[in-house]
């Protein structure tokens, strides 16, 4: 936890000083008005400067702060996998199209976080799916990403 | 008498079939969600704007707008069966509502609920008609000064009193109104923060950082520990007694005028009105001591305020274009994906829609009466539903909504990063309000901004040398000051009574 609050304000501090320094090459002013760069670069500015005090403060108190864990093994591990499920998905479904996917990641998810059988696990991944594909894709007339497989 | 006329066209226009049967859906939609812990109002509106955009754009406002104050009813069933609300308003709700159920009184918690919810939803809608078109006709002598000013006072007060840390709400809000300005900018037409990627051009999607920020957090947090939501309570008999609902009447109209006004105020949640709301009838209550073992007017204080906020919320957002809370927010980006934009001319040159959304809430207090009372019974069941059956469907729902918003798989890229970095915003107790509220109002301002130092020529005093910007600033320097103040304090107790971590 102590790690990440670290890490977390120095990725703002970061992040500040690269909308702070780009804003400045956008411009501040033209003609004597506010430039493109001007609100971002107040925002940046901003941001920069709590993110520096924020990050000094976590340095200090964290030397007397007791660790507290993120979470237990079990819930990092259904994080790390529920997101890379999902990236995954993402990446396919503009490959392979909705249908295909969305069967497998359902099947996927379901499987990492209950303990159904195999067999309640699939009919609802596929039940869901087709139920899904026929709401948004023929009632909606939603455009799904199609692939070489629906 | 105005009033009444712009109430009747809203009525003969919300009484038409199809808006009737989508605020059906909508309170329906509401309900369910609000019985459902782990998936909000918030994150069902953002997923469905998208889809809303095929619809008649007062149908689709009428259908969202019923879901928000739909699912104040419904999170009061798993707050009182099962002790598990399903919206932090109605955390104060299972003080009183989970000990009486303890004690075989579950239908009267849920009947008392249901009926303070109407009384107070319905009266404050009174509230909405009469107060809106005030403040709309006085917010129309706004300039660019003011707008900023008014802006920077309800942002101020967001990041000031969300979340645990002062410097976090400040950061979070920063992010939110930095991410607002990458892509084109509408005043000059030149690009910023694109690095020539011509996916962010168009700027970041509202509903992929909605989405992202408040539906695929809560999968993750939930995911960390899978529990199975059931219960065991007997409802029984619904309605409280003759005797309860006299007892409570007093309580309930208190609840209506706390909440009304406790909403309009940026960052006054409808939970922060239920809690302001029972503390007051605690304090007033002949015996205090009942409150917390199962008093039925705990209830009805709680989710009578909890109502009459969401009303209360509507009013900045139809009259000033700004949105006091998540919700709201949501509600506001749906308004803009129908190209209307609330702020003080709504009334003017929208009237149909203002008004007919306004009796179409008369309509959905209704239809939630019906649904809450009679059919509570079922909503209870679907309290049933396993967590791990609607979290795969809600990942795949949100992925959906977002790709049907722009019909891009670059945006559902990004409600995945979002998500992430809701995520760790969530567990690191960053609040994450102000970071979409500001993503929202960040044009706003900064228009406001630019208008105002371009009349000025570039001189800052601008924003002091009118009275109403001028006072708007002052309260936003003196609600940081304080909220700064209030938390050294806090952390001086926390430090004396060695209460870290808590």
């Amino acid at each position: 936890m102590v790690l990440m609050e670290k890490t977390t304000s120095a990725l703002l501090l970061v992040l500040g000083l690269y909308f702070t320094v780009q804003s400045v090459s956008l411009g501040l002013f033209s003609s004597g008005k506010p430039g493109v760069g001007f609100f971002p670069f107040l925002g940046g500015l901003i941001l920069t400067i709590i993110s520096c005090a924020q990050l000094i403060g976590t340095l200090k108190i964290c030397k007397d702060t007791l660790e507290k864990p993120w979470s237990d093994k079990q819930g990092i591990r259904n994080i790390v996998l529920i997101v890379a499920f999902t990236a995954l998905y993402i990446w396919t479904i503009g490959i392979l199209g909705f249908l295909i996917p969305t069967i497998i990641y359902l099947l996927a998810l379901v499987d990492l976080i209950s303990e159904y059988s195999l067999k309640k696990k699939l009919i609802y991944s596929l039940a869901s799916s087709f139920i899904l594909f026929l709401i948004f894709a023929v009632l909606f007339a939603m455009p799904l990403p199609k692939g070489l497989l629906w | 008498m105005d009033v009444l006329n712009h109430l009747f066209l809203g009525f003969s226009n919300a009484i038409s079939p199809a808006n009737i049967l989508w605020c059906l859906i909508g309170v329906s939609l509401g309900t369910l969600v609000g019985v459902l812990p782990g998936l909000g109002p918030v994150a069902t509106m953002a997923i469905l704007i998208p889809l809303t955009v095929k619809l008649n754009h007062i149908s689709a406002l009428i259908m969202l707008a019923g879901i928000y104050y739909g699912s104040m009813y419904g999170s009061s069933t798993s707050a009182i069966l099962v002790n598990i609300p399903g919206e932090p308003a109605s955390v104060i709700t299972s003080l009183d509502g989970y000990q009486m159920a303890k004690k075989g009184l579950a239908g009267p918690a849920l009947g008392m609920s249901a009926i303070a919810s109407f009384v107070a939803g319905t009266l404050s809608i009174v509230g909405l008609m009469f107060f809106a078109p005030l403040m709309s006709s006085l917010a129309l002598g706004f300039g660019p000064a003011e707008m900023f000013a008014l802006t920077f006072f309800a942002l101020t007060i967001l990041f000031s009193f969300t979340g645990k840390s002062l410097s976090k709400g400040l950061l979070s809000g920063c992010l939110g109104l930095l991410l607002a300005t990458i892509g084109i900018d509408v005043q000059t037409g030149a690009l910023r923060f694109t690095h020539n990627s011509p996916h962010l051009v168009a700027g970041i999607s509202l509903v992929a950082v909605v989405v992202g920020l408040f539906a695929v957090p809560e999968i993750l947090i939930n995911a960390e520990k899978i529990s199975l939501y059931a219960y065991q309570t007997h409802i029984g008999r619904v309605l409280p007694t003759k005797q309860d609902i006299i007892k409570c009447l007093p309580t309930m109209f208190r609840a209506t005028v706390i909440g009304f006004m406790v909403g309009i105020i940026p960052g006054g949640t409808p939970a922060v009105a239920g809690f302001v709301s029972y503390d007051i009838e605690r304090k007033i209550a002949k015996k205090p001591q009942t409150f917390g073992q199962g008093a039925i007017e705990g209830v009805a204080a709680a989710e009578g305020a909890n109502n009459s906020a969401t009303s209360g919320g509507l009013v900045p957002l139809l009259t000033l274009g700004i949105p006091p809370s998540a919700p709201i927010a949501v509600l506001l980006g749906a308004f803009l994906v129908h190209n209307i934009t609330p702020g003080p001319l709504l009334f003017q040159e929208h009237p149909e829609v203002v008004w007919t959304l306004i009796a179409s809430m008369y309509i959905g207090n209704v239809m939630l009466l019906v649904l809450n009372l009679p059919l509570v019974g079922m909503w209870a069941r679907i309290c049933r539903v396993p967590y791990p059956i609607i979290a795969p469907l809600i990942m795949v729902i949100s992925f959906l909504g977002v790709y049907g918003d722009r019909n891009s798989l670059f945006d559902v890229w990004v409600m995945l990063i979002v998500g992430v970095m809701g995520y760790i915003m969530r567990k690191l107790e960053y609040p994450l309000v102000p970071l979409v509220l500001a993503f929202i109002v960040s044009p706003i301002m900064e228009n406001a901004l630019i208008q105002s130092l371009t009349l000025s020529s570039g001189s800052i005093m601008i924003f002091f040398s009118r009275p109403i910007s001028l006072t708007l600033i002052l309260l936003a320097m003196v609600s940081l000051a304080g909220a700064l103040l209030s938390r050294k304090r806090q952390a001086k107790v926390v430090e004396v009574l060695g209460l870290e971590g808590d």
